[in-house]
């Protein structure tokens, strides 16, 4: 592996990427080159092509329809896409604490204008009705939309999307969910979730490349753009086409990461999402119940169960920050990430904003042998 | 093949329908609206291996938001 590190912080970004995305890329930039939906060309069509295909295997991976899925360039663009859009004439929106910034930053700088506003709710880990109640109290005369994260990138805890969506729906609002930690983790069906908008990466879990994200709207949804600009279509007129996904992919598409999308996405379906959840979560719990046992370490997790957390471990060497702490772990062999991971609510709420914590993230391609060597080198570091 | 084209709103519509129609076991291809035969500026849609109005026709049925037959 590139450093001789070995590589726990797939949560900010999968390493490595599967090879097939390798010889995608490698494709794209070579096959692929033209520029989709602007020419009649054989290169700009053949990329065309390659574009609707893995359009189309999104699509069915969410179980949408083909022309609801709009490329961007990252979760945070698609979450400020659909937050900024749905909220154009003011309103107000229920969030969670445990959500990212790429949530609450959009949410916070509308707030600036006394015509939006935001409730942030806390999660009550392993008490969903708790959490449903503390969404549903929150819900005012003028909000508009409940956005949250399927699940935490600092605790992994997942939140009860299913009852959300419902909740969101008997009070006639939108529900749009951040999928960065989830997406190719836990099955995502958008109609049986009732998810009105689904944003997510896709060089995390969907193994794409650095560059690449995804903004679903389900069926029928239209909501103001924050981007405009040349489609490819209807060029005749200055208003932004209505119809999906052009009036949402203004500018060139970035063909290379949606081929590397598509070969990330094909590897997923190869392998099976409830076998890399799986195999995540076993690792994982090692490492937690190592965290949970060692005395010179705490970890933020009351419990760490398959179905209620996503393979995501937070934890504190104690007397040590959290930056330290991972500087100290690179330097032997491990890359894990320290602070506060631009969550700054979830670490409000656990007490843990001074030293922030050290998280471990696992992914398809991590080993059980390269977990216990991390555990016996935080064993030799606590001196435990 | 009829040099007729189906016109549809986007190159995504376009290769959807030439997708559909193939599971009607309908051939068409997706191409570039000619220069001089464009009313709204750039645009895609489907040339059809058979009769263009009877796919026309199952497009519509369909929901797809077909455009103008040129050609």
């Amino acid at each position: 592996m590139c450093f001789n590190l070995v590589y726990f912080d797939n949560a900010a970004t999968t390493f490595p990427k599967p090879a097939a995305v390798t010889r995608a890329v490698q494709q794209a930039v070579t096959v692929y080159g033209g520029n989709a939906g602007r020419s009649g060309h054989a290169i700009s069509m053949k990329t065309a092509q390659m574009i609707f295909e893995v359009r189309r295997e999104l699509a069915d991976f969410f179980h949408t329809d083909v022309e609801q899925v709009i490329f961007t360039y990252n979760c945070t663009m698609s979450l400020n896409m659909a937050i900024k859009g749905v909220l154009a004439g003011g309103g107000h929106a229920v969030c969670s604490i445990l959500d990212h910034n790429s949530v609450l930053r959009p949410l916070h700088a509308l707030a600036g204008h006394p015509s939006h506003s935001f409730t942030a709710v806390p999660v009550y880990e392993g008490d969903e009705e708790a959490t449903l109640k503390g969404f549903e109290s929150a819900i005012r005369p003028d909000t508009k939309a409940i956005v949250c994260t399927h699940g935490s990138n600092v605790n992994g805890v997942i939140l009860p999307i299913k009852a959300l969506g419902e909740l969101a729906h008997r009070h006639g609002l939108l529900f749009i969910v951040d999928a960065a930690q989830s997406a190719g983790v836990l099955p995502i069906d958008m109609d049986r979730l009732r998810i009105d908008i689904l944003c997510t990466a896709g060089h995390k879990g969907l193994y794409g490349i650095t560059g690449t994200g995804l903004m679903i709207l389900r069926s029928g949804l239209t909501i103001p753009t924050l981007l405009e600009g040349g489609t490819g279509s209807a060029s005749i007129r200055l208003d932004q086409p209505e119809f999906l996904p052009d009036r949402f992919e203004s500018g060139t598409v970035g063909s290379v990461g949606v081929a590397s999308l598509g070969a990330g996405l094909r590897f997923l379906k190869s392998r099976g999402l409830q076998t890399i959840y799986r195999h995540e979560m076993r690792l994982s719990k090692k490492l937690w119940r190592f965290c949970r046992d060692c005395s010179g370490i705490s970890t933020v997790n009351k419990t760490f169960e398959t179905d209620t957390h996503l393979p995501v471990v937070s934890f504190a060497i104690e007397g040590v920050s959290s930056v330290e702490a991972v500087e100290r772990l690179s330097e032997r062999g491990f890359a894990l990430r320290g602070g506060l991971h631009c969550a700054p609510l979830a670490h409000q709420m656990m007490g843990t904003t001074e030293n922030g914590l050290i998280r471990f993230s696992p992914s398809a391609f991590s080993t059980e042998e390269s977990v216990d060597r991390l555990i016996y080198t935080l064993s030799v570091m606590t001196g435990k | 093949m009829s040099k007729q084209i189906i016109m549809l709103s986007s190159i995504t519509y376009a290769y959807k329908a030439e997708a559909w129609l193939a599971k009607q076991g309908v051939k068409a291809y997706v191409h570039r609206v000619p220069q001089q035969l464009r009313t709204h500026g750039c645009g895609y849609g489907v040339q059809v291996k058979g009769d263009t109005l009877a796919a026309a026709s199952m497009l519509q049925s369909a929901g797809f938001p077909i455009g103008e037959i040129i050609g």
